[in-house]
């Protein structure tokens, strides 16, 4: 049986900020989109825990442009207590992409406890795109960024891109773990899901633009999942 | 940017130029000389006096207690150097002088310095009450032991920089963000820097809200010290030294986030030869972003830089290919501690040329008098609008470095600036609101070197209707005999650019009865006016007559015809 089926996505819309995690409060932008926002876009429109994604290149259609936004936010976190708004303001910049269009490759791998063929969430994955489909809405990046998605319709990325980005977050490993606790979250597993304590570990990598394409190195995968699974054992 | 500001910290640290890993400049207000045991106080000096020396340095903030003591090595504040305490703070001041010494106990420990044992002696001995009663408690105070400023040891040096990397890690691993390596990440960054006299963290987790799965401080933002304290430092010097930095926008009584600051470097030193000339490159670069300070033509540095775009560039040693060179810029500002990154591009000398070029072509127009066409410095043009928009001083980067055409609402934002009447008579606002209209039109278009000054051949409608304007002024202006303070542009500029039409017919029925006949009795240049009124009226017959309504890009063309024109009359007279 089939465990792996690859899919392909254009997204695009109108703001983007795929947030550097080293000005994360007052916001820049990477020039491109992430693996981690990618996975997060595919995620929205299509996802069942017999699988996950790997992303394997996103391809740049529309690089877009930067621009600088400065709004009103809050400085403490949102919890069952109300609080007066007021109070709690914050002016936060934002760098972040106007007018930005992606492709997004990837491959849906199913989990070793999946008993269905791949190709079942594959079909159900593109009739979803071609319907407009969505669990949640997509968004690019942060939330209030909207994203808009269809079948890749055979545009393709400039040749003529190419552009060293440097050190690119990855994604972000969520390690159960008894010794460190950071935070709760969901895990799943053959038994369903269940709450687990742990903590999150960013995962970087060497980001380059070749002909248009940002190739994500498929061995990356390995190690956060290694990571993932090694304290959970 | 932190990336690149790493690897700018090598370039710098090979030159020289960069301080040892958490030191900065200070200036003393206090010299405790210490020889052969006995103490000698030099000061107290003032800034001009005394030259800065490099001291250790490290992120200090909140109130002073047991779990938060942060000393700085061998030179601080008389209540951590000597113990002098502040009116009813006797307490803290003697907590605030163990934790100093307690620091200089461990580097002596640890580099095992003569010197620093005998400051330590020196410290802890009475000596130091007849120095304590002569200082300040928050005056700055540098130690010299047998003439020797120990904070220039290498092995003090080393010391500083092991500490502060054991203070500042955090408990865990993870990977780094700009080398993407596996270790110990800091919990805290090194230091801050002041951009435009507004202390802030490169990297601040300052609120609850900022924070994410759990974490805290800089380990949000995961960074080994290494990259951490190279990136701090560089930018710190990048800050500092005048030949990085630029103020695009510095308003002491604005908020932080309306004040903007560039700072920009090469990746290496380039000089560049020219007719047995030598030019800095890097200063070349920045002129674009010189302040001209109320001075009437462009700064020095930026004309040198516009006459040398003309020709090709050969970098004085012959092995640098000069268009291989990287050029970064950063614009920031300060927000409530957190630093703001407004800007951030990096792009080959090469390509820079080309788009520096294209930028000075674009804006350069003749003076509203009628003097040599000039260009401006990006500041002067941000001044010019009185916008404080970042996204106008994006703009104008962009077109400046990277070649991108400036976008409309440039253009808007310089319109609504150009017609106000009192900018009308101002000529030192008109010019390079003129640069910037020009800019925006004719950026890499054929137009750009006949737009420079009166384009008598020009038969664009809008132009024309501009240029008439300014002709039935002339008019009222010479049958006044120039005695008029404000005339009919002040009242008709704005009406007549959005809708000439409606306008201009009834300024010109009114110029033949009363302003023209009188011109043409006192001899005061009616030929001149006539001739000008018959171009400009059979070139716009020719176009179907006046146009109803201007669009923004119409309205720019009216402007320039208009400004084009009197300039014209200006020069003449």
């Amino acid at each position: 049986m089939e465990r792996t089926g690859m899919v392909t996505v254009k997204v695009w819309g109108e703001y983007a900020c795929f947030t550097r995690p080293e000005f994360k409060v007052e916001r820049v932008s990477y020039p491109v989109m992430t693996p981690s926002a990618a996975r997060g876009v595919l995620e929205a429109i299509f996802w069942k825990p017999e699988f996950h994604y790997e992303i394997r290149a996103i391809g740049v259609l529309n690089m877009g442009s930067e621009m600088v936004i400065l709004r009103n936010e809050i400085d403490r976190r949102q919890g069952s207590n109300p609080f007066f708004v007021e109070d709690a303001r914050q002016q936060r910049c934002s760098l972040v992409l106007k007018n930005v269009a992606y492709l997004i490759r990837a491959e849906m791998s199913l989990q070793p406890w999946a008993t269905d063929p791949v190709y079942k969430y594959r079909d159900q994955f593109n009739r979803r795109v071609e319907r407009g489909q969505c669990y949640h809405r997509p968004y690019l990046g942060t939330r209030e960024f909207a994203a808009f998605f269809a079948p890749a319709d055979g545009e393709s990325p400039d040749p003529a891109l190419n552009l060293d980005l440097g050190i690119m977050l990855f994604d972000i490993a969520f390690v159960a773990s008894k010794k460190r606790v950071d935070l709760e979250f969901m895990r799943h597993g053959p038994q369903g899901a269940r709450r687990v304590q742990g903590y999150t570990q960013a995962f970087f990598f060497p980001a380059r633009l070749e002909q248009g394409w940002l190739k994500v190195p498929p061995e990356k995968y390995q190690e956060l999942y290694r990571m993932e699974e090694g304290e959970n054992a | 940017m932190l990336r690149a500001l790493v690897d700018a910290a090598e370039r710098f640290r090979r030159e020289g130029e960069l301080p040892p890993t958490g030191y900065k400049p200070k200036v003393p207000k206090w010299i405790v000389n210490l020889e052969k045991g006995r103490p000698y106080l030099e000061g107290p000096y003032t800034q001009k006096e005394v030259r800065a020396f490099l001291a250790p340095d490290r992120q200090r903030s909140g109130t002073p207690s047991k779990k938060n003591l942060k000393p700085y090595l061998l030179s601080d504040d008389a209540r951590y150097a000597l113990g002098k305490a502040e009116p009813g703070k006797e307490e803290e001041a003697r907590l605030l002088h163990e934790g100093f010494l307690t620091l200089l106990e461990e580097a002596h420990r640890e580099t095992g310095l003569l010197e620093l044992a005998q400051l330590l002696a020196f410290l802890k001995s009475s000596d130091v009450e007849q120095i304590r009663e002569r200082v300040g408690p928050r005056d700055l105070v540098q130690f010299r032991v047998e003439g020797k400023n120990l904070t220039e040891d290498g092995a003090v040096q080393a010391f500083w920089s092991e500490y502060l990397a054991r203070e500042l890690m955090a408990k865990n691993r993870a990977y780094c963000s700009i080398c993407g390596k596996e270790g110990p990440v800091l919990r805290i960054l090194p230091r801050e820097v002041v951009v435009l006299g507004q202390k802030c963290q490169v990297s601040s987790f300052n609120r609850d809200a900022f924070t994410s799965f759990g974490k805290t401080q800089t380990e949000n933002a995961p960074t080994c010290f290494t990259c951490g304290s190279d990136a701090v430092d560089a930018l710190d010097y990048l800050i500092r030294a005048e030949r990085h930095r630029r103020a695009l926008v510095s308003n002491p009584e604005a908020s932080g986030l309306e004040n903007q600051l560039a700072v920009f470097w090469l990746d290496k030193k380039v000089e560049l030869s020219y007719e047995d000339q030598t030019y800095d490159l890097e200063t070349l670069l920045g002129s674009v972003l010189d302040n001209a300070g109320g001075q009437t033509g462009p700064p020095a540095e930026l004309s040198q830089l516009d006459s040398l775009l003309a020709v090709p560039w050969t970098a004085r040693t012959s092995a640098l290919n000069i268009d291989q060179s990287c050029f970064y810029l950063a614009v920031l500002s300060a927000n409530k501690g957190r630093m703001v990154v407004r800007e951030w591009f990096e792009a080959s000398v090469g390509r820079l040329r080309e788009n520096l070029r294209a930028f000075l072509d674009g804006q350069r127009i003749v003076g509203p008098l009628g003097e040599e066409p000039q260009v401006f410095p990006i500041p002067a043009l941000l001044d010019a609008l009185k916008a404080g928009d970042p996204n106008l001083t994006q703009d104008l980067l962009r077109a400046a470095y990277l070649g991108l055409r400036p976008r409309e609402g440039l253009l808007g934002v310089a319109l609504r600036r150009f017609r106000n009447p009192r900018v009308l008579q101002n000529h030192r606002a008109l010019h390079p609101l003129a640069a910037l209209l020009k800019l925006a039109l004719t950026y890499e278009r054929e137009e750009v070197k006949s737009m420079e000054r009166l384009d008598s051949g020009r038969n664009e409608p809008a132009y024309l209707c501009g240029r008439l304007l300014a002709v039935l002024e002339e008019a009222q202006q010479r049958a006044s005999g120039w005695s008029l303070n404000s005339t009919l542009t002040d009242r008709f500029y704005a009406a007549t650019a959005a809708a000439p039409a409606a306008n201009l017919a009834l300024l010109l029925a009114r110029a033949k009865v009363s302003h023209l006949p009188k011109i043409r009795r006192e001899g005061r240049g009616y030929r001149e006016i006539e001739g000008f009124l018959e171009e400009i009226l059979s070139y716009l017959d020719a176009q179907q007559g006046f146009p109803s309504i201007l669009n923004l890009k119409a309205q720019a063309e009216f402007a320039l015809g208009y400004y084009h024109q009197r300039a014209e009359f200006r020069r003449k007279s």
